[in-house]
């Protein structure tokens, strides 16, 4: 069931919402229950036997939680996470390391056969996490009933943000106290959930047809991609991503919001990002602190040394493209970022005194290198796009060729009418500044808060702030929700992240 | 909560009616002449007929001093592939500037389709009938529809659930789809092409009807394209009929049988010419011109403005008391 679906939009959510606040007036545990059972429905409606796996998943941790934490055993641990990893090793990359070790020899039926489930990226980090907190003492070991609840929640479960456990577990442990906290909760949630819908059906599923042609093109072996072409084809599909994921991290944060829970932010404009550095600490962020605190640090993260540092660095990333999907293109791009993330940290060591101390002193020079950092930025990673894109390594070889001569005369035209080009780039170009100068979703959301928190004259029986924050509030829902209500019935596409 | 859902259900309904509004306002101010193409409407049965009405009532009542003209055909009079100002109804617009002119066409037309989906929106709309109608026989796609022994076809216009014949607002209103309608509101043909010489490529073998096929269909085609005259006859004051031209020289080389089409050309043009109350159009004197095809049933740019140009002067001196 997807969440840009009218399956879901019209009987599942209402019908799980409608018994969660009815439920919640009895009983809290009765609510989150309800919750759980919902959550299962959600996910075995796309094939009930992937039920199959993440019942036994989220038993079998459970149990090793209570068996860390009563026998205090690195080897429980060790044998838990090695069990999740397997797990996820056996679905996602066997296939990818038979073609490795026997160098590309055809794969037994069974391999070839193997489908995997949907979601099992995320459940099992967040499984991992869970038996690391408890081991070290940073979490109890949760009942079956909470753990299951946070495994299964389904705002999260399909495709993140990956939810640690010290993110959710407190809340799900404590009942709201504030009268009207969770009508409150809902209407924020509302928000947050229509606007992630929106970037999702309007902009993200509007850009996929041009990318998409692109992409397609390039991998017939008979033709030769402009420049132009490449480059407009990469921009599109940097920007698909980020509202595709994006709008699907909102609409999972605002549908926590509706049952009274703060799943952690995910994105925070990350193409406002001036240096690669910066933008890995606003990209998917739930999966950088995953890896920043169950890999890095555990490796020794500064602590040893300059040259070490920046070894694990490249292990981080290496595991980042590799956690995107079992293919040397995956492995490419987390490389290529991690190199990027380590010369980055050099420039900022290396950076000659003049320069830092004309930045320091000069507003308008900080402005210009700020300019120059972003406008890199922004090539680095719109360029690093296309192996996560592309079918395979050599059609991304040969998009990133074309984009990186752009002065050699290629004659390509992916769209035959040339109106379309100028009505693509300024889309583009419009929307690329958008990402970059309008507020996020959270600020955003904050923006309509305060607005209502602002106090003011009194107009009509109420606060003028009041009035102007419902009217902004009402405006965005009702025309997000109706434009992409409306789509949907046209145009139903799976979210990118949902492959991972 | 309850002031909230009302809120939101007033904005999401605002927001549908501005919508509507701007799609509507971009359907009449891009597509003036010639109907977008029909083909990227996904239901024929419950949304051409409606969307043919409001697009006819958008371009009749345009300026009603002025007479009209609407060009009904398959994806020739469409000017497939070509952008709009060059193909022949434009260029005819251009020669007749005191006519109104609409170009209702769609790819693969056939006389049925005709009947069931262009001719209905005219047929209803008595008080804006076109004051001349000029139709397109899709002389190729309609043979290869039809089978021996097939019953005559009745037309059923406004077949569809609309109970009142919709404008483009009350059509988009009824159809919320969002952004869907963007891909409809582009035109995908309107970018400038260069003008081609013909190009013949092999043809499917079942594309163009065989001798022994045709003889086989021949009593049922000759019924139900004096059916389509009687019906076309009825709609409008003047009626001109033109065949699909073909360029015949092409069609041995496109691997098919030229005999046989020519014989099929003469059967239409016969059963056209004994038809008292329409006026047919000969096109042989372009049959034969290779310079004037793209492919062997489409016109060039060339064609386009030659053959506009022939049809303004046609037209003209049949219309003559009419135009003074």
């Amino acid at each position: 069931m997807l969440f840009n679906s009218y399956e879901f939009l019209l009987l599942f959510l209402p019908l799980v919402l409608a018994g969660f606040f009815l439920l919640h007036q009895q009983s809290r545990r009765l609510a989150l229950a309800w919750i759980t059972a919902s959550s299962l429905v959600f996910y075995g409606y796309w094939d009930y036997r992937y039920l199959a796996l993440i019942i036994p998943s989220i038993v079998i941790n459970c149990a090793l939680g209570y068996l860390i934490a009563r026998h205090w055993s690195r080897a429980w641990l060790i044998a838990g996470v090695a069990a999740n990893l397997a797990v996820i090793g056996w679905f996602k990359y066997s296939l990818f390391l038979y073609l490795v070790v026997t160098n590309g020899a055809t794969p037994p039926d069974f391999l070839k056969g193997i489908v995997l489930p949907l979601g099992i990226s995320f459940f099992t980090f967040q499984q991992i996490s869970y038996l690391v907190n408890v081991w070290r003492g940073h979490e109890q070991p949760a009942r079956l009933e909470t753990h299951a609840f946070i495994v299964l929640f389904f705002p999260h479960l399909i495709a993140g943000p990956i939810v640690l456990y010290e993110n959710i577990a407190w809340q799900v442990r404590r009942r709201p106290r504030l009268a009207g906290y969770l009508t409150a909760s809902f209407k924020i949630g509302l928000l947050i959930f229509a606007i992630g819908l929106f970037k999702k059906v309007v902009i993200a599923d509007s850009l996929a047809p041009f990318a998409n042609a692109v992409f397609t093109y390039a991998v017939r072996s008979d033709t030769v991609i402009s420049a132009k072409d490449a480059w407009l084809g990469a921009a599109a599909y940097s920007l698909q991503l980020y509202f595709d994921f994006s709008g699907y991290s909102d609409m999972a944060i605002g549908l926590g919001r509706m049952f009274g829970f703060r799943l952690p932010v995910n994105f925070n404009s990350p193409y406002k990002a001036a240096n690669i550095i910066e933008f890995w600490h606003r990209w998917h962020i739930t999966l950088s602190s995953f890896f920043r605190n169950y890999v890095y640090i555990p490796l020794g993260g500064n602590r040893r040394g300059r040259r070490q540092q920046l070894a694990f660095i490249l292990i981080v990333f290496f595991l980042t493209g590799l956690w995107h999907g079992a293919a040397w293109a995956f492995i490419a791009w987390g490389v290529t970022h991690g190199v990027l993330v380590v010369i980055n940290h050099a420039w900022s060591r290396a950076m000659p005194g003049r320069l830092r101390s004309l930045l320091a002193g000069s507003p308008m020079a900080r402005k210009a290198y700020n300019c120059v950092a972003w406008g890199l930025t922004a090539t680095c990673v719109t360029l690093l796009w296309v192996p996560f894109r592309a079918e395979s390594l050599p059609v991304a070889l040969k998009m990133i060729g074309a984009m990186l001569n752009p002065f050699v005369r290629t004659y390509s035209r992916v769209f035959p009418d040339i109106n379309l080009y100028l009505v693509l780039w300024i889309s583009l170009v419009g929307l690329h500044l958008w990402c970059w100068c309008a507020p996020n979703t959270q600020t955003f959301v904050r923006y309509v808060r305060r607005l209502r928190r602002g106090g003011g004259a009194v107009i009509m029986g109420g606060h003028k702030s009041d009035v102007a924050a419902g009217w902004v509030y009402t405006c965005v829902v009702g025309v997000a929700l109706y434009l992409s209500f409306a789509s949907i019935g046209y145009v139903k596409s799976e979210f990118i992240y949902f492959n991972f | 909560m309850g002031r909230l859902a009302i809120g939101v259900l007033a904005a999401f309904l605002s927001a549908h009616a501005v919508w509507s509004s701007l799609v509507a306002y971009g359907f009449e101010r891009f597509y003036d002449h010639r109907l977008p193409d029909l083909t990227k409407i996904a239901s024929r049965a419950k949304d051409w007929e409606p969307f043919l009405h409001a697009f006819w009532q958008a371009n009749a009542r345009r300026d009603l001093a002025k007479p009209t003209i609407a060009f009904i055909g398959s994806s020739m009079t469409y000017g497939y592939p070509w952008q709009e100002p060059v193909i022949f109804t434009r260029v005819f617009s251009e020669r007749m500037k005191g006519w109104n002119v609409s170009n209702m066409s769609y790819y693969s037309a056939d006389i049925w389709g005709i009947r069931e989906y262009l001719l209905c929106p005219l047929v209803v709309s008595r008080d804006l009938m076109p004051d001349v109608l000029v139709v397109e026989i899709p002389l190729v796609n309609s043979i290869r529809q039809i089978h021996p022994g097939d019953a005559p076809r009745k037309r059923k216009c406004m077949g569809s659930s609309e109970a009142v014949l919709p404008g483009y607002f009350s059509f988009v209103f009824r159809r919320p789809i969002g952004t869907g309608w963007i891909p409809l509101l582009w035109d995908d043909e309107a970018y400038q092409k260069r003008d081609q010489e013909i190009q013949i490529t092999k043809v499917d073998a079942n594309y163009f009807a065989s001798e022994e096929k045709f003889k086989n269909i021949e009593r049922e085609y000759r019924r139900d394209l004096r059916a389509f005259l009687d019906e076309i006859a009825g709609i409008s004051r003047k009626v001109f009929i033109f065949i699909s031209p073909i360029y015949l020289p092409g069609v041995d080389e496109a691997g098919a049988d030229r005999a046989a089409v020519k014989r099929q050309m003469e059967v239409t043009w016969d059963v056209c010419r004994s038809h008292g109350a329409v006026i047919c159009l000969s096109l042989d004197e372009f049959s034969e011109n290779r310079n004037l095809f793209y492919n062997i049933t489409h016109f060039n740019q060339q064609g386009h403005r030659v053959f506009g140009e022939w049809l303004g002067h046609q037209i003209s001196l049949k219309e003559r008391p009419f135009l003074n």
